[in-house]
């Protein structure tokens, strides 16, 4: 595509419109920052790409600010060898609309959607509808036009359009639609078995059986062992009935050998019978003799105890007699101490206690009697206050006296009414007659007060009668004493009521009945203290004197029974006498408490003597007792033998025939054992050999029993079955297992050689552009780095460092060698495709950042790459780029090679 | 002194049915079946006793089920008595089948051969059993079987299970072919070969139900009659099996070559009760 001449109109900066002319070679835009130059490239792209009734926010933003009217940008291009126009205006009045042109003229090949299509089917743009388009939807476009709002490269790939441009260039036919779908087909295929990297996937049909089958195969081998299992407790089963049966047959045996020796051993019992009988003679014997012996041993001891108990006696008999005789003697002791205290000393007691009651009784009396006397006076006292207090009470309350507030009240106004007076009289007329010495009766009505200087105080309309010569009326001039006057006459009034009220004439007579009505209640409350005093001092009164009376009467009912010498005796008499009376009975009770302790201990050593005597008389009847028992029993006993000495005779007896016995058995068992215990013996060996024999037969039968339940229980856990089900289950799974894997292999086979294939393919084109990017870059960085790695995306991975001879990624380097490679790899894939026409590779402000010397060499590539392509470079300043020959074109507000259209 | 009997054999009850695949369960169970058809038979022909010549069971361990079935089903002749051999695949050793708590449920009707000694079954009629000890030998089981004295004149029937050493590639527990006539026999009964044979006196009933593809002539019952002894057996071979096992390994050049299978599979057999398996060949320029 070579681009011939844009023009905007309404287009952010560019209010007017504006036309942009470029060449073949190399365009270079010139303009200060925020000029317009990439505003110029975002035209050209959205009249190319965008469609026309979009009204995406990105599309708004293009308006100028305050401006209604549509932006509009018309571009011309060869394409493919035809000349196109393409004119766009977008939001009001959106129209696009396609040129062709036809032998000079331009013909409307399209309009509207048709056009904005048509326009993306020339430039292999993306096809699909949407608002608007970004880098990865503009064709070729993507890798040579290197835009400010443009990645350095796509993030994934380029888009179909940059890889078809690429295919063209190395002649390497696009894949038919056919060879896609088989590759489809062979990569699903692939995909149904195997992992992206050739492993068998766990999730397909083949890795899920690959993992059953061997789960499989172990139930089956845990199966068949527990078969195995079986087949070996059948062997044993075989063994232990061989085991068995030869066991019987050591039993029969056996058997046989028991019967012959049975024979032997009922002669041996006989004899064993024989030596039995004449062990019990000699143990009768022994046990007779022995028998014998300890009766005669018995006998000497009891003998022997009933001598000694004998000589016991007589001082068992001396300790009771003792004992009587004590308790006798502390019994008579205690009797007298008893007579003693209940005889004498209680008596005595008692008169002491009847003195004593007089004594205190009269004593009492006579204490009563004064109680009696003052409570009396008290009761009186106490009565004659209350009258008084009623009598003074009743004065009060017939007396009529002020208050103090009353009183105050009354002062206070009495006080103001003499203030008011004198502000009358000092504001009244004064009114003074002369009648040149001469006097004159004068009468004033009202009556008016006169001054010491004979002025009348004329407070109100007054009327003066001066005899002998007529009337003289004043009947104005007090208006301003109104208010006083007023107030004076009402205070006059509350004057007049209060000493009406209190029945005084004057504010004397009210002080004197309210000094008087005060005097009378400082004297009640006086009397009021005084009862008060008086009932404290004997708060009972009233009830103490009738107890009082009461005791009195008591104490003079029991004193009418006393002899009358004591109630003559006076009280000091009366007091010494009772303490000496209870001196005494202090004493009689203390001689009391003694003797009874003496009396009491006497007792309890009388008991103790009783007990003791008790207790020997217990032990004397006892000894007897048993004296005669003893006595009884040794004669019962001799009474079978005679006497003692026949029971001796009769014990040697005994023992003699005991050793005879022992003597003839001695003989009998010279042949014992060969004719008894051998035969014996031998039978209990083989009876004990029959048992054992037995007992083994017992245990292998409980084995066998034992094995035989183990295999009764495999059989019920239907193991049999399970094996066979198991079997046919693995046969179906190993051979689906077996189909898969070949479908699995032949799968990978085909997949392997696709991505062989494809890997051909890549190297067939990414191999020239290397070449290219390789030199430029030599040159470039002077041979620091040798090599750009391309991916098997034709994307920038790397760089190798020459130095080292390794690789560095893209992220390592600078940013602005980054933007240089960058620039290199899409000036490279625009020199290699662009065939019998230039492609256009626009270079957007992106080599700012390198330095003077890198500009120069850029310059030259720049200059290599003219050759193949029509350079678009936008810069803010055309210094670095002099001498290469560049077309100039500057922005509007440089002014210059811009021409304004129409 | 006529007598009548029914032989059968090989039952091998608890198959495992591999080549079945996923039909083995039903190919078990469907014995049971077929066994209560051996039985009805019996009580049909009104027998005077039933002879199963060996393999009764497939394996000693079975399934416990298996031997309780099993049992249920003899025990369903009575009251015609039936002696059960043991052959090669449930001989009499420690452990065995018979050893069971279940096959001792067997009824009174049942008669396990253990010993080989002459057997009265009814007056005039006696049998030999031949009962196997061990799952392979090269010894002949019936060798023992005493020749026919003079003026003998019983009914002599020989049980065995074993290969008559006509048979191809059979040397397990090979059987003299002549050994009825050299014992004088009137009636060999035989169990192993599963498809129906005859050798003289000497016969094969076969396998009550077939056991696997390569076998012929199965599903039978035989009933016998022996008027006297001496005289020739009077065979009548029964079926009792439900399924026919058929195997087609086709070559297949086209859909044509598929669909001449399909017909013929169809033409020949109603498809129940039917096991086919398939095994094509393909050829290289199948398309």
């Amino acid at each position: 595509m070579i681009l011939e001449k844009i023009t905007v109109k309404n287009w952010r900066v560019y209010r007017e419109p504006h036309t942009f002319r470029f060449k073949q070679g190399i365009n270079l835009l010139v303009g200060r920052n925020e000029a317009g130059k990439s505003t110029l490239f975002e035209a050209l792209t959205r009249a190319l790409f965008d469609r026309h009734n979009s009204k995406a926010e990105e599309i708004r933003a293009v308006q100028p600010i305050a401006s209604t009217l549509g932006p509009e940008v018309g571009v011309q291009f060869i394409a493919s060898g035809i000349r196109y126009k393409a004119v766009k205006r977008f939001l009001q009045n959106a129209k696009s609309e396609l040129y062709t042109e036809r032998k000079g003229g331009w013909e409307l090949g399209h309009d509207g959607d048709q056009s904005d299509a048509r326009l993306r089917e020339i430039l292999n743009g993306d096809t699909t509808s949407r608002t608007v388009a970004r880098s990865e939807h503009r064709g070729l476009a993507q890798a040579l036009w290197y835009l400010q709002s443009d990645g350095a490269i796509p993030e994934k790939t380029w888009n179909e359009g940059v890889r078809q441009g690429l295919q063209g260039l190395v002649h390497i036919a696009a894949r038919a639609s056919q060879e896609a779908e088989i590759v489809d087909l062979l990569e699903h295929a692939f995909a149904e078995h195997c992992t992206p990297t050739g492993r068998i996937a766990s999730d397909s049909e083949l890795g899920r059986l690959e993992d059953e089958i061997p789960t499989l195969e172990e139930s089956l081998s845990s199966l068949r062992e527990k078969a195995r299992a079986v087949e070996r407790y059948r062997a044993d089963l075989e063994e232990s009935r061989n085991n068995e049966a030869q066991k019987e047959s050591e039993l029969e045996q056996a058997g046989k050998e028991l019967e012959t020796s049975s024979q032997l051993v009922k002669a041996a019992e006989q004899l064993e019978r024989e030596k039995e009988n004449m062990g019990r003679t000699i143990a009768d014997a022994q046990d007779r003799a022995q028998r014998l012996h300890q009766e005669l041993v018995r006998i000497k001891d009891r003998q022997k105890k009933i001598a000694e108990w004998r000589t016991q006696l007589p001082g068992l008999e001396q300790s009771l007699f003792d004992a009587m005789a004590d308790a006798n003697q502390e019994d008579a002791a205690s009797e007298r101490h008893a007579k003693y205290w209940k005889d004498e000393l209680e008596p005595a007691l008692r008169e002491v206690e009847d003195s004593l009651t007089v004594l205190e009784t009269t004593s009492k009396m006579r204490r009563l009697q004064k109680d009696r006397d003052r409570l009396d006076k008290h009761v009186e006292r106490v009565a004659d206050l209350r009258t008084q207090l009623q009598s003074r009470t009743d004065e009060r309350n017939a007396l009529l006296t002020p208050t103090t507030k009353e009183r105050n009240r009354f002062n206070k106004i009495s006080e103001e009414l003499g203030i008011l007076d004198a502000k009358v009289v000092a504001g009244a007329v004064r009114v003074a007659f002369d009648w040149e010495g001469k006097a004159r009766k004068i009468t004033t009505k009202p009556l008016a007060k006169t001054t010491g200087e004979g002025e009348f105080i004329v407070a109100e309309p007054t009327e003066f009668v001066i005899r002998g010569l007529g009337r003289v009326r004043i009947r104005s001039g007090a208006e301003i004493l109104k208010d006083l006057l007023e107030q004076r006459t009402e205070y006059q009034g509350e004057i007049s009521e209060t000493l009406a009220h209190f029945g005084v004439h004057d504010s004397n007579g009210l002080a004197g009945i309210y000094e008087k009505g005060r005097d009378l209640d400082r004297f009640i409350t006086g009397l009021r203290e005084k009862l008060d005093e008086a009932i404290d001092e004997e708060p009972d009164g009233d009830t103490d004197l009738i107890r009082v009376k009461r005791e009195i009467e008591d104490c003079k009912r029991a004193a009418d029974q006393f002899p009358s010498e004591v109630t003559t005796k006076n009280d000091a008499w009366i007091r010494d006498e009772i303490a000496s009376k209870e001196g005494r009975k202090k004493s009689l009770i203390k001689e009391i408490e003694k003797t009874q302790l003496l009396e009491r201990k006497a007792r309890e050593r009388q008991m103790e003597f009783v007990r003791a005597h008790e207790a020997a008389s217990n032990v004397l009847s006892e000894k007897r007792a048993q004296i005669q028992t003893f006595e009884e029993g040794t004669a019962e006993m001799l009474q079978s033998y005679g006497t003692l000495n026949r029971l001796q005779s009769l014990e040697d007896e005994a023992n003699g025939q005991s050793e005879k016995a022992k003597a003839a058995m001695d003989d009998f068992l010279k042949d014992y054992h060969a004719r008894v215990d051998t035969p014996l013996k031998l039978h209990a060996q083989t009876q004990e050999r029959m048992n054992d024999l037995q007992g083994q037969i017992g245990i292998l039968r409980e084995n066998l029993a034992g094995t035989l339940a183990r295999i009764e229980e495999s059989a019920a856990q239907s193991n049999y079955s399970q094996l066979a089900d198991l079997e046919i289950q693995l046969t179906r799974k190993a051979q689906r297992r077996e189909v898969l894997q070949l479908r699995a292999n032949g799968a990978k086979l085909l997949h392997d050689l696709v991505t062989a294939y494809d890997k051909e393919r890549f190297s067939a084109l990414s191999g020239p552009i290397e070449n290219l990017v390789n030199r430029w870059l030599q040159l470039l960085t002077e041979g620091t780095y040798d090599a750009l790695r391309i991916d098997d995306v034709l994307k920038p991975a790397g760089v190798r460092v020459a130095g080292y001879n390794a690789d560095m990624p893209m992220t390592s380097l600078s940013h602005g060698t980054h933007e240089q490679v960058v620039v290199l790899l899409r000036l490279a894939i625009g020199v290699l495709v662009s065939g019998t026409e230039r492609s256009l590779v626009v270079i957007d402000d992106r080599l700012v950042n390198a330095d003077s010397v890198r500009m120069k060499r850029l310059g030259l590539i720049l200059k290599e790459a003219e050759h193949a392509c029509q350079l678009v470079v936008a810069t803010c300043n055309d210094t670095p780029y002099a001498g290469i020959g560049a077309h100039v074109i500057r922005v509007p507000s440089d002014g210059v090679d811009v021409e304004a259209s129409a | 002194m006529q007598v009548k009997f029914l032989h059968s054999a090989d039952w091998q009850m608890g198959l495992k049915a591999l080549q079945a695949g996923e039909k083995a369960k039903e190919i078990r169970s469907e014995r049971y079946e077929t066994a209560s058809m051996v039985v009805n038979l019996a009580k049909r022909e009104h027998v005077d006793f039933v002879l199963l010549a060996g393999d009764l069971f497939e394996n000693h361990d079975v399934d416990e089920s298996v031997v309780r079935k099993t049992v249920a089903v003899l025990n369903s002749f009575a009251p015609i008595p039936v002696f059960v051999l043991p052959g090669n695949h449930d001989p009499v050793i420690a452990g065995s089948v018979w050893d069971r708590r279940s096959w001792r449920q067997v009824g009174d009707n049942v008669t396990l051969l253990v010993e080989a000694v002459e057997m009265t079954i009814k007056d005039g009629v006696v049998i030999y059993p031949s009962p196997l000890h061990q799952k392979q030998s090269t010894m002949d089981p019936t060798e023992w079987i005493p020749s026919r004295a003079k003026k003998d004149t019983r009914i002599r029937i020989g049980v065995a299970h074993g290969s008559l050493d006509l048979l191809p590639e059979k040397t397990n527990f090979p059987i003299d072919s002549d050994r009825a006539s050299k014992a004088g026999l009137d009636y060999l009964a035989l169990g192993d070969w599963h498809g129906f044979m005859q050798n003289g006196k000497a016969v094969y009933s076969g396998t009550m139900e077939q056991t696997s593809f390569n076998e012929k002539d199965t599903g039978n019952a035989v009933i016998i009659c022996i008027a006297k002894g001496g005289d020739d057996p009077v065979i009548s071979k029964q079926r009792v099996g439900k399924f026919e096992w058929s195997e087609y390994r086709p070559l297949i050049r086209d859909v044509t070559d598929v669909d001449r299978l399909r017909s013929e599979i169809g033409a020949h057999h109603a498809l129940t009760n039917q096991l086919i398996r398939v095994a094509p060949a393909f050829s290289p320029d199948f398309s």
